[in-house]
């Protein structure tokens, strides 16, 4: 099996509302796909195929075929084969998975990979019934109505908090947490919101419920946007004499689709995501306190207390202690020195509830995190000395799940 | 431009589609101030000075028209238009960046929210003063 590299990627500006500029997702694709090529510093005729990410283009702007805006990018691109991937909020980890298996398998040795979202289209309620697509519709909605993925994770954070105890304050330590690292991350959806732990652990008018426990705050917004990587073969770093020890490479990764409604899942457990974190840390050799950093899919704060325990960052029922610790933020945001003994930033950039979620792109979005970590490149919410770097993206309610091992050396 | 023998004036109506009359009205005049005129067979027309809205049942075709757009007089009222909009639940695109221009460089500003059809209103001011 070939091992995958990372020669690049790049992302846009998660603030921006296409709409309003005149643009769709053609010009993000487009804009995603030129930066990472830039970026990689490849002649875009060494690339052979493309992968794009994407949820849901069809219902938010009318448009699929979306791999034939591949060409687009760059005239050299023309006539390579490309793919669609779709897999709710984990189509752009898939499309990452398709271009690293393509390269394990031996099919081609440069790939590029897009993920992207245009979901400023519409009302907030008909765009909430678009992304109830990625649960299952026709049950699911009856029970749960309009605004049908809010109250999906409002159902789990009840579970949770019936299991072990935690408080809608214990939530708000996530929010809180990656709103600030946001304001790190010039390219952040919110980089410029101001919340507070009192603002954030609270309903208020400028913080109101959403589906109890959670509020606002607590949830990740509409977001236009696109991220890019292109991933290589170690024969291609070879061929342009990069060399391999100082590239970021796909360590392992674990792949797993559970049923469909949240009522057939062991919610808060969710055994069969952490099956595909099991996987990834079983093909990397490695274990979860050897990651300096992670990404994790933060749709809603309860998400990433749940992420925290199906990664194994915390042990079951002990997310909220981790966060509440300190150990998942920054030191660049932290109020006080942690004791925490095992601290990993968590969402270094903002996550899903701070940098923004454009659903197709958000899997795509945590590669290029990873790499710009792992490279130095992270600017202002660089952490200190990453080697290893985790990511986990997820689709519905944790019924794909995504987790790939990154790290240089 | 081809020259025909006159020239179209202010708005006088045009009719949406939506789903529910008598509700969309109600949000008509809670949320833009435009007061019912008149009943008609299958809906409710609604208005002010400058224009009026025939909203008749039926079913909604936001994309139809993308967005539709109309003049305030200066920035302090656009920003009344804001507070009083988020005031009466009215969700504005861009939380906390409401204001922008109309388009990359342009001197308009705007807002812009859906009403609860999906329709998408934009509410500017000229030169953005």
């Amino acid at each position: 099996m070939n091992e995958v590299y990372i020669l690049g990627g790049g992302r846009t500006d998660f603030k921006r509302n296409l709409k309003k500029e005149g643009k769709t997702i053609r010009h993000i694709i487009i804009e995603a796909g030129k930066k990472a090529i830039d970026d990689a510093k490849i002649d875009p005729a060494e690339i052979q195929a493309g992968a794009v990410g994407n949820f849901n283009a069809g219902q938010f702007t009318k448009q699929l075929q979306l791999g034939a805006f591949i060409p687009e990018i760059d005239p050299k691109l023309r006539g390579i084969p490309t793919m669609h991937t779709e897999a709710a909020c984990a189509s752009g980890a898939l499309s990452v998975l398709l271009g690293a298996e393509w390269i394990m398998g031996g099919f081609y040795d440069v790939v590029l990979v897009v993920g992207a979202e245009q979901q400023k289209t519409m009302s907030s309620l008909d765009g909430s019934d678009v992304l109830g697509a990625a649960a299952d519709y026709h049950n699911e909605k009856p029970e749960y109505g309009d605004f049908m993925f809010p109250k999906l994770f409002g159902r789990i954070a009840q579970i949770y908090i019936e299991k072990y105890g935690a408080t809608e304050a214990d939530l708000a330590q996530v929010a809180w947490k990656n709103y600030a690292h946001a304001k790190l991350n010039p390219l952040a959806q919110m980089r410029d919101a101001d919340l507070t732990l009192d603002c954030a652990s609270q309903v208020s008018d400028k913080n109101p419920s959403v589906a109890p426990p959670l509020k606002v705050s607590d949830c990740s917004q509409i977001t236009d946007g696109a991220a890019s990587v292109i991933l290589v073969s170690e024969k291609y770093l070879a061929k342009i004499g990069r060399d391999k020890n100082k590239a970021v490479r796909l360590l392992g990764y674990g792949h797993t689709t559970d049923y469909l409604p949240l009522d057939q899942k062991d919610a808060p457990t969710f055994s069969i995501a952490r099956k595909a974190a099991e996987k990834a840390f079983g093909m990397a050799n490695l274990k979860p306190r050897d990651m300096q950093g992670a990404e994790v899919h933060d749709c809603f704060s309860i998400t990433e207390i749940v992420a925290y325990e199906i990664l194994g960052l915390a042990e079951p029922g002990k997310g909220v202690e981790l966060v509440k610790s300190g150990a998942t933020a920054l030191p660049q945001v932290r109020p006080e020195k942690t004791k925490a003994p095992f601290r990993i930033p968590v969402n270094a950039g903002g996550g899903l509830i701070g940098d923004g979620h454009p659903v197709g792109a958000t899997g795509v979005r945590q590669v290029f995190e990873a790499y710009q970590q792992l490279t130095a490149q992270a600017g202002a919410r660089q952490i200190e000395k990453a080697k290893r770097f985790l990511t986990f993206n997820m689709g519905g309610s944790l019924t794909t799940s995504v987790a790939m091992i990154w790290g240089k050396g | 431009m081809p020259e025909v023998p006159f020239t179209l004036e202010e708005v006088g109506h045009f009719g949406l589609a939506v789903r529910d009359p008598k509700k969309s009205a109600k949000w008509f005049e809670r949320a833009l101030g435009l007061g019912k005129e008149f009943d008609f067979n299958n809906g409710i027309a609604v208005g002010n000075d400058y224009v009026t809205i025939a909203l008749f049942k039926g079913k909604p075709s936001p994309e139809t028209i993308d967005h539709m757009s109309f003049h305030l007089p200066d920035m302090a009222t656009l920003r009344k238009a804001l507070d009083h909009l988020k005031s009466v639940g009215v969700e504005i695109e861009d939380p906390g960046d409401e204001i922008a221009p109309e388009a990359p460089g342009s001197k308009n500003m705007g807002l812009w929210f859906h009403d609860p059809d999906g329709y998408r209103w934009e509410l500017s001011v000229l030169g953005g003063k």
